[in-house]
């Protein structure tokens, strides 16, 4: 008996997971691929981050509250003025390295890197049926979106922990130079570039990152270290890509302009598929009572547009128009704070909390006024007046007036020029996540976001506490991280 | 059968059926309901529970009432919750048991037993609209989940026994074997599509009512567990006594290279009262010295912590587990000595014990850094672990007459704990809610971890003058009535570096004291417990306890105590909406003296004569009252000093001991029986 059992013992104990793959049977078959990269690209998303694990950065996304919340475009919002505490600690620069935004954002980039990390160890070469084009393009995605996370993570924290195990990056304690993250970026994006395509022609695909996507993701990166030039020289390659303006600014927002050439990048989002892939975020910024009223716009960037400017009523909606399902009529007491409601990415959906509006990360609008920029910045005012006239023009021909609205600017000097690409960036890109980096990297943080005596904490008017100090150019490490990791917080976050 | 075999056989089938409520933690955890007393603790308690005009349950203030939603949060309402956030399991289980002894060549005795236990559980929950929650839900989403899950565990043991006695002499020799095996086999299946009559009608609430989408899972989870025992024991009149063990147990959870654990074990007695020189001693009944060491494995570490485990769900394919094919049996090293002493022809025994536990290697899921992506951590071999102290044991009974005895037990264990090492000598922090715990190598395990606080400043100039020896204001956005942070690393800032131990968990003294008398037919017990020297860290305190823009429950206790003026508290900091200095964080102001006494159980009985009975054709019968959790003596402010469920924390929720999120507390049970026999 003790001789049987002996023998048989070996197999009884031998138990592996049943019904799930693991490392020792995963990316054998083509699928993997395809939903690996698929997951690559969830921590861009707005979609629910699968609990609602608030404490530790889960539950939704949260770019938008240092994109817009932080910036003079929005205020928290929200149930009350404690809901999201910790998102209006960010609003008024009270930010501890406890907060749970501040997690949120180092935790989905790192995931991201992750999924794209998981990919570039593959082989994949002889995996049965993966087509060697299909696995070249996955391979430059998941080069794409590496650059993409880091990029992110560098401009919000500076100096990070670099993992990147294709390239031996292992070592998680260490955080990288700022220089060092930008080579590891500019190599992943030469990379990328020699893996994607121009376009996609599948419906299933139109999202997927192209060499345009790659180009522009660059000249982003040169743009946000003042590399005027460089920069330009990828707008150029940019602009030899199939991207136009759309004619009217409004279906680059409401669904109808999603593949009609003016999104260079974004974060795809369907309705009404199950498993959802609608954007959470579609609830948490329609107006308490259909959802959670977070982001609410401030009357300061209402001020901001021009008279006639036909893409106030593209961001913001407002007393008069109509809510996102045409009929009703959008009643200012839905917003109790500013009367007002973010239009922007907002959609119909079934569900609120299923948006099917993509999230735009980069449009062409966006490249043009980053040419404008770097021409002003290399004295070049006419070329960058051609470039702000482009974005100018497409408002002005639905303005309430073409002919009094909206000039042209003509202005060949250096600051009222670059004032003006400021105002345009403003106008032309609020919340799309860019306004409160925008005021970081041309060191007006300070004093468009400095303590007011006339804030008012309860509607968030000018709310920024103690203003906005030189400390909070970066975020400081996640106190989680730093202390798991045993890494150096952050100067001035100590 | 004959005279050298025996067989038998036991089997008991039962069914019972809980309805269950979320009792800690606040529901964010994935399956976990959300905690019902935590609800009432952190909801506002002027926002009425139902709507007087509807009847209804109300989750937002009824028309009319404080209609600024900045004088209400966004708690659940907790009878709501405690209605419709709830679940139904019913489990079916049958136990059963056969085997057959053999005994041959005199001497020896072979067993054989083939035991299973089979069960069944069930467990339904429908997510529906609460009526008057401010969350409406549409038809299409609500939903119903079922389950039915199939649990089996079988095992085989053998066992060989050999026992001789030889003048004196008495030896044995066990030789054993043993196999067990589980396996779970899930299913369930859910549904959405419900509408309003299903929220109303229970009877609707079932998977064929539903119109909308159904989803369906199962999948299967096993281990097994090969062991093999040897025993040897030798004793000498009674008066030596040595014992040695052998076990080796092989786990399916290890990986193959680490899958064999071999945990020895050796104890000695010397029974001295047997000794001829003590044969005099009337008043000493027994006197016994005993030592021991041994070691123990644990594999509670899930069935496949060596495989990394990909999810495609939601379609996407990603690493929802990662594995670690090192991992290794965690083992248990004890030693200890001990007397047993009687006296008093055995009315009082009194035992004392000194034991060190070291636990090596032991199974945890660390935390990991997200710079590795949100995977669940692997098991680690985390940390050696020291647990040392004494066990006093002493019972007493006192037949005073035929009609009344007393008696009376006490049991006190002091312990002190310890961690030794941690894997890869780093420290863990790990955080439940807005508290944390922190593992360090010489400190007790998960000791409490946070700010340190040194009273309010009552003034400016107090704040000006906290200064850092280069003259910089160290909270520089303090107001008088905030709290006054220590700068513990002395580098002149305020900072996560000057997070510290704040408090123990772990409870330096257990206790537990019975007494019991009987009287004629009248019989009263009563039993207590109790800890002390450990702390609690009241984590819904942060909440409710320190006054901020959120708009929950707020405690008389903060109103009462706060600072409103110089001199007015030097420990409750003001009222602030804005809370600049973050008083509000992880700090020794949240921890509390977790020490109690609790009557847990007191019954008082009375046995009809028998008699009496016997004319009705009883043979007995008896009368009583029960009362459990009669009477607690603490200082500590929450609800429960006994925190006896955990649900804070996935994967480390027994790390985070000590952690009060909101704890449902136990019952305060009356129980009236009578008691028949004929």
């Amino acid at each position: 008996m003790a001789a049987t059992t002996t023998i048989s013992c070996k197999k009884e104990l031998e138990k592996f997971p049943q019904g799930q793959l693991t490392g020792e049977n995963v990316f054998t078959e083509a699928n993997d691929f395809k939903l690996a990269i698929d997951g690559a690209y969830l921590p861009l998303t707005n979609r629910f981050r699968g609990a609602w694990d608030w404490e530790n950065g889960g539950a939704i996304p949260r770019e938008w509250v240092i994109g817009d919340v932080m910036s003079d475009d929005a205020v928290k919002g929200g149930g009350s003025l404690g809901d999201q505490e910790d998102m209006r600690r960010m609003e008024t620069f009270s930010v501890f390295p406890e907060n749970n935004n501040v997690l949120a954002l180092w935790r989905y980039n790192y995931k991201g890197i992750n999924a794209a990390n998981t990919i570039l160890l593959q082989d994949g070469a002889n995996v049965p049926g993966l087509d060697a084009n299909l696995l070249k393009r996955i391979k430059g995605e998941a080069y794409f979106l590496r650059a993409f996370y880091y990029f992110r993570l560098v401009v919000n924290f500076g100096e990070i922990p670099l993992m990147a195990p294709d390239k031996n990056l292992n070592d998680n304690t260490k955080k990288a130079t700022v220089a060092e993250v930008y080579t590891l970026i500019e190599s992943d994006i030469a990379q990328a570039l020699t893996m994607l395509q121009p376009s996609y022609s599948e419906a299933a695909d139109y999202h997927r990152a192209t060499t345009g996507a790659a180009h522009a993701l660059l000249a982003k990166t040169y743009l946000y270290r003042g590399q005027w030039q460089l920069c330009l020289n990828e707008i150029a390659e940019v602009e030899k890509g199939p991207y136009h303006l759309l004619d009217k600014f409004e279906d680059n927002f409401n669904g109808t302009g999603e593949r009609a050439g003016e999104i260079i990048f974004a974060a795809r989002h369907d309705a009404g598929i199950v498993p959802s892939q609608g954007a959470i975020l579609n609830a948490v910024w329609a107006p308490q009572g259909k959802g959670w009223g977070f982001n609410i716009p401030t009357v300061d960037l209402v001020n901001e547009f021009e008279t006639g400017d036909p893409r106030l009523a593209a961001t913001v909606m407002r007393a008069g128009d109509k809510w996102v399902d045409g009929t009703t009529n959008y009643d200012p007491a839905w917003s109790p704070l500013t009367g007002l409601n973010v239009r922007k990415f907002m959609s119909n959906a079934a569900l609120i909390d299923d948006g099917g509006t993509d999230y735009i990360y980069i449009r062409l609008g966006d490249v043009l006024l980053w040419k404008a920029e770097c021409y002003a910045n290399l004295d070049q005012p006419g070329p960058a007046q051609a470039a702000l006239e482009q974005v100018r023009a497409r408002a002005r021909k639905y303005a309430a007036n073409p002919a009094t609205n909206l000039p042209a600017v003509t202005t060949n000097d250096k600051t009222a020029l670059l004032a003006a690409i400021r105002h345009e960036r403003r106008v032309e890109l609020a919340f799309e996540g860019q306004r409160y980096y925008d005021l970081v990297r041309w060191g007006l943080a300070k004093t468009v976001l400095a303590a007011a005596p006339d804030a008012d904490p309860l509607k968030g008017y000018k709310d920024y506490g103690a203003g906005w100090q030189d400390k909070n150019k970066l975020l400081p490490i996640p106190q989680r991280e730093a202390d798991l990791l045993g890494v150096a917080q952050n100067d001035g976050w100590k | 059968m004959k005279d050298w075999l025996r067989v038998g056989e036991n089997l008991n089938i039962t069914y019972d059926r809980t309805q269950e409520i979320g009792a800690s933690g606040d529901g964010g955890r994935a399956g976990s309901l959300p905690g019902v007393v935590r609800y009432a603790l952190i909801r506002p308690n002027a926002i009425p529970l139902r709507d007087p005009a509807t009847g209804f349950y109300t989750d937002l203030p009824p028309a009319g009432l404080y209609q600024s939603s900045l004088l209400y949060g966004d708690g659940k309402n907790p009878l709501a919750i405690a209605d419709y956030r709830t679940r139904t399991n019913s489990r079916y289980r049958l136990l059963g048991n056969v085997f057959a002894e053999a005994t041959f060549l005199k001497n020896f005795k072979l067993r054989t037993d083939f035991g299973t236990d089979f069960y069944v559980a069930e467990q339904q929950q429908y997510n529906g609209q609460i009526p008057g929650d401010r969350t409406t839900l549409a038809d299409d989403v609500k939903s119903l989940d079922k389950s039915r899950h199939r649990y089996s565990t079988m095992n085989w043991t053998n066992v060989l026994t050999y026992n001789r006695t030889i003048d004196k002499h008495e030896f044995g020799v066990t030789l054993g074997s043993e196999y067990v095996t589980f396996k779970a086999d899930y299913l369930s299946g859910s549904r959405n599509g419900y509408d309003s009559r299903a929220d109303q009608n229970k009877s609707l609430q079932q998977l064929n009512y539903g119109y909308n989408q159904q989803f369906s899972g199962g999948g299967l989870d096993e281990w097994s567990l090969m062991s093999y025992f040897g025993r040897l024991s030798y004793a000498y009149d009674n008066k030596y006594l040595a014992t040695v063990n052998l076990r080796s147990d092989a786990s399916s959870r290890f990986s193959e290279q680490n899958r064999w654990g071999y945990f020895p074990s050796a104890s000695v007695g010397w029974n001295i009262a047997r000794e001829a020189f003590l044969s005099d001693v009337s008043w000493l009944s027994d006197l016994k010295i005993r030592g021991g060491w041994g070691q123990l494995g644990n594999q509670e570490i899930g069935n496949y912590p060596f495989a990394t485990i990909y999810s495609t769900a939601n379609g996407v394919l990603q690493p929802i587990t990662l594995g670690n094919p090192n991992v290794k049996w965690e083992t248990t090293s004890q030693s200890n000595v001990g007397v047993d002493a009687a006296f008093l022809k055995g009315a009082l025994t009194v035992s004392v014990d000194y034991f060190n536990r070291r636990t090596k290697d032991i199974l945890v899921q660390l935390p990991s850094s997200y710079t590795n992506g949100d995977a669940t951590p692997p098991y680690e071999n985390g940390a050696k672990m020291e647990n040392k102290g004494w066990e006093f044991n002493l019972n007493y009974r006192n037949n005073v007459s035929k009609d009344f005895s007393w008696n009376v037990m006490a049991n006190v264990t002091t312990l002190q704990n310890k961690v030794i090492s941690l894997y890869k000598a780093k420290e863990q922090i790990i955080s439940a809610g807005s508290g944390q715990v922190l593992l360090r190598a010489g400190e007790p395990i998960s000791s409490f971890y946070g700010y340190k606080t040194d009273g309010l400043f009552q003034n400016a100039a107090e704040i000006a003058a906290y200064v850092n020896k280069d003259g910089q204001l160290l909270q520089p956005n303090a107001r008088p009535g905030d709290i006054r942070f220590v700068d513990v690393d002395g580098n002149g800032v305020i900072d996560g570096g000057d997070r510290t131990i704040i408090g123990n968990p772990n409870p330096k003294l257990l206790y537990s004291v019975g007494a019991g008398a009987n009287y004629k037919g009248f019989d009263l017990n009563l039993f207590f417990n109790g800890v002390t020297g450990n702390d609690i860290y009241n984590e819904v305190d942060n909440i409710i306890n320190s006054f901020d823009a959120r708009g929950f429950n707020q405690k008389e206790d903060f109103y009462k105590n706060r600072w409103h003026g110089e001199g007015t508290s030097n420990k409750t900091p003001r009222a602030t909406v804005q809370d600049p200095n973050n008083n509000r964080r992880n700090s020794d102001r949240y921890v509390e003296n977790g020490a109690y006494l609790r009557l847990k159980n007191v019954v008082l009985g009375y046995t009809v004569p028998a008699p009496a009975l016997e004319r009705i054709g009883f043979y007995n019968a008896r009368i009583y009252a029960s009362a459990q959790n009669l009477f607690t003596i603490t200082k500590y402010k929450g609800m429960d000093p006994e925190l006896y469920t955990n649900d804070n924390v996935a994967n480390y929720g027994d790390l985070a001991q000590g952690i009060d999120m909101g704890t449902y507390p136990p019952a305060r049970t009356f129980t009236f029986g009578v008691q028949l026999s004929f």
